[in-house]
């Protein structure tokens, strides 16, 4: 680390107050980040977010107009009120915040259901099980790439990792100890499995942050990627810290939010590992369909090659039937788990031969684990006209490990 | 023998072989087509038995589901007890599995099985996955329900009408009632589905359910002022009611409108500050609502606060897709608009009580559209 190249006298001045009592302290404490790495990787997405009488962390992933936080963070549970959007103060590092470099963000969108309020009312669920917004603004919210988020973040952080967590405390919660001001600061890195406390939030011993640092990002390291963001802090006590981990369930949140956030979206480039590329899966046997038989005869197509955790983003369907009476047949494509699209319904009366040529049929299949058996189902449902399934072709494009990067 | 006469026995003699060896019982012809032929002619006389096969794979694939659910119903008896995490893999698995066999066998097999009335509890919390599916069953019948909707939405349609008027459990109401909610085969008119929203909120002691929590979503998936009247009128958990009508307004915030007298307060405020500015009618309304006598000053100070409201809950519905009611384009002409009425109630002497909220209003709204130029 560059730090361990200055001299102490340094590192105590920039550390400020905590470094010390953290040093002598058996748990992972906050510690201030030197002022001249705040514009270094992970410390520079960071950003204060204010949102009526609250105030919490957060940090600009994904997109550069979208930033993550904790949903208590910005959204008054008890009143039920909305209130104004949040406002983002990106990469505050001073005793006051600049207002003349807060941004007025546009709005968040709040991931939960319906379930998590009768869990919380029977005492059955935990209030940070879906603790996670994501913010949304029409302006940039950091010059730069946002982070890049981690995907398997739910089950990464239950290794015996390397992590850290980012944010702006108020407070140290574990000593007790008031943080002046809005200086970022850095929980470990350290070695600390996380444990599932209820569904996605994960919990962990040995780990203090304190009242300001909600909404901040657990950082996990990625080989070729850096530090890539793997969940928010949404609560904890001294020496305790639950975080929000991030799972397939973040790229139906970030498609939520994407016609939010302007036209000319780039397209998803790859990052990393196998991250929203597509694979290509072939049936190429010539294959006759029963002849006015209302049953299904099966194409089926194995697909593999994903990644543990990668779910479906597109799925694009080619094939082509032979046949001189569109009208007799009935085309279901099945993917694994049953999930299901009618393609083709008896239409097309007595045209000649039935192709689709990538056609998109995405919409009942993203967010499911592409692995397992796809099937293509056929039924030529009137008499006399043979029908011949002569290909058929799957591409499928799957997140995972990290979402795009504009 | 005259040549001719040679010419013809010979003729009749190839003849008789050939028929003798055509029809000797057992015996093999000589192939017309090698049997390694680079291309096989395929003539309706070499097709397999289609009926044939079909019955073998359609007896084979009851056998399965038959032991698939007799052994789910023991293993869940076993002892030590499976965990949950085993349990949701194992009925994950099942789905897998039973998703590769014929449809209308397996809808066939699940109507059999849900006819006899066996169940088993699970352990497992009800939870709603990607598109509507679940990702978490209660019980096994919960588990038959689900995995029909996706074999066979017609006969899911069919079976669900069955179930909605018999059973007790909410949770079973809540799933049977996807099959005729989602669009596509099976989907009911708005008029059948209003009365079965209003039959379902009528079950007080469902009020701690889960799949009926869930259900509340049927609402915004019906859009109807009668379906946002029941909902408002609902005298259930107000945390559900008010996720439930905001989810509504942000989809359908002109039939919100219609409506909103039925609640008030800050549920109100949260309902009204989701009009779509653009529109002159729904201004209108907002305009007359700002100058309520009745309007309280917190109820107005929650209003002005998040006016034109574009912030909204999403997740995994039941009945509807995943929420997500705003694009840039519709929310950046709102705002222009917004502040075209703001910079005329700043002005109005009318809302001089308001002065401090609209000016910080007009700001923020001035911000945005300067963001946007």
């Amino acid at each position: 680390m560059k730090i361990a190249n200055f001299p102490v006298i340094g590192i105590v001045l920039l550390a400020g107050t905590t470094l010390s009592p953290a040093a002598e302290s058996k748990t992972l404490n906050p510690v201030k980040v030197p002022a001249r790495q705040i514009d270094e990787d992970p410390f520079r997405v960071n950003g204060v977010v204010l949102s009526g009488d609250m105030r919490g962390s957060g940090f600009c992933a994904w997109n550069p107009k979208t930033f993550f936080s904790a949903a208590h963070v910005v959204f008054d549970d008890t009143a039920g009120k909305w209130g104004e959007p949040p406002i983002w103060n990106a990469k505050a590092n001073s005793k006051a915040l600049d207002e003349t470099k807060s941004i007025q963000s546009r709005g968040y969108y709040r991931w939960t259901n319906y379930s998590e309020i009768v869990a919380l009312d029977g005492n059955n669920g935990d209030a940070f099980g879906r603790d996670v917004i994501l913010g949304f603004s029409f302006s940039k919210l950091i010059s730069g790439k946002p982070a890049v988020l981690n995907l398997k973040g739910v089950s990464d952080l239950k290794k015996p990792i390397k992590t850290m967590i980012t944010g702006y405390p108020a407070e140290n919660d574990y000593l007790g100890v008031p943080i002046d001001g809005y200086y970022l600061h850095k929980t470990g890195p350290g070695v600390t499995p996380y444990k599932v406390s209820w569904e996605k939030a994960l919990h962990a011993t040995l780990v203090s942050t304190g009242g300001g640092n909600s909404g901040g990002p657990i950082w996990t390291r990625n080989p070729d990627l850096g530090w890539t963001a793997a969940g928010v802090l949404v609560g904890g006590l001294p020496s305790e810290a639950t975080v929000y981990a991030f799972s397939g369930d973040i790229n139906s949140l970030t498609r939520a939010v994407t016609p939010l956030i302007g036209k000319n979206l780039p397209d998803s480039i790859s990052v990393g590992n196998a991250s929203a590329s597509s694979r290509f899966y072939v049936y190429d046997h010539s294959k006759v369909v029963p002849d006015g038989v209302a049953k299904w005869t099966d194409f089926p197509i194995s697909v593999d090659g994903f990644e543990l955790g990668e779910t479906v983003k597109t799925v694009k369907l080619s094939f082509k039937i032979k046949t001189t009476h569109q009208g007799d047949l009935q085309v279901l494509l099945t993917g694994p788990g049953g999930y299901g699209k009618v393609i083709h319904n008896e239409e097309g009366a007595g045209k000649d031969n039935l192709i689709l040529v990538d056609e998109d049929v995405s919409e009942p299949f993203t967010d499911i684990d592409p692995t397992g058996k796809w099937i293509l189902r056929v039924q030529d449902r009137l008499k006399g006209d043979i029908a011949t399934v002569q290909y058929v072709q799957l591409e499928i494009a799957a997140e995972g490990t990290a979402v795009p990067v504009p | 023998m005259s040549r001719s006469g040679k010419w013809w026995l010979a003729a009749a003699l190839v003849v008789g072989i050939g028929v003798l060896v055509w029809t000797r019982p057992g015996g093999k012809s000589t192939p017309v087509v090698p049997e390694k032929s680079p291309v096989p002619v395929r003539t309706r006389a070499s097709q397999p038995d289609f009926e044939k096969e079909r019955e073998t794979s359609d007896v084979a694939a009851r056998k399965q589901i038959r032991s698939d659910w007799d052994e789910l119903m023991a293993w869940l008896d076993s002892d030590p007890a499976p965990t949950k995490e085993e349990i949701r893999a194992r009925l994950l698995a099942t789905r897998a599995a039973w998703a590769e066999l014929d449809p209308q066998v397996l809808a066939e097999m699940i109507r059999e099985l849900l006819a006899s009335g066996a169940d088993k509890e699970t352990g497992l919390a009800f939870k709603v996955g990607p598109h509507g599916f679940l990702s978490g069953w209660p019980t096994l019948r919960l588990f038959l329900l689900d995995v029909l909707a996706g074999s066979d939405p017609e006969m899911a349609a069919v079976t669900a009408k069955g179930l909605l008027a018999e059973t007790a459990s909410a949770d079973e109401f809540a799933v049977a009632l996807r099959s005729l909610a989602r669009e596509g085969r099976g989907r009911a008119a708005n008029e059948e589905l209003t009365a079965y929203f209003g039959q379902m909120l009528g079950h007080r002691e469902w009020g701690n359910s889960v799949g009926f929590a869930e259900a509340l979503d049927l609402a915004r998936v019906i859009g109807s002022s009668e379906a946002a009247r029941q909902l408002a009128e609902w005298e259930g958990n107000p945390a559900l009611r008010s996720m439930a009508l905001d989810e509504f307004a942000a989809e359908h915030p002109e039939v919100v409108l219609e409506m909103k007298d039925a609640v008030n307060g800050i549920a109100r405020a949260n309902l009204m500050a989701r009009v779509h500015p653009d529109d002159p009618a729904q201004m209108a309304v907002v305009d007359d609502y700002l100058r309520s006598p009745d309007l309280t000053a917190e109820e107005a100070d929650s209003f002005l606060k998040s006016f034109p409201l574009r912030s909204a809950t999403t997740g995994y519905r039941l009945y509807g897709k995943t929420p997500a009611p705003y694009a840039y384009d519709q929310v950046v002409a709102g705002d222009r608009a917004a502040l075209e009425r703001v910079d005329q109630w700043v002005n109005d002497p009318a809302l001089a009580k308001y002065r401090a909220n609209l000016i910080s209003l007009q700001q923020r709204l001035t911000n945005w559209t300067q963001q946007t130029r």
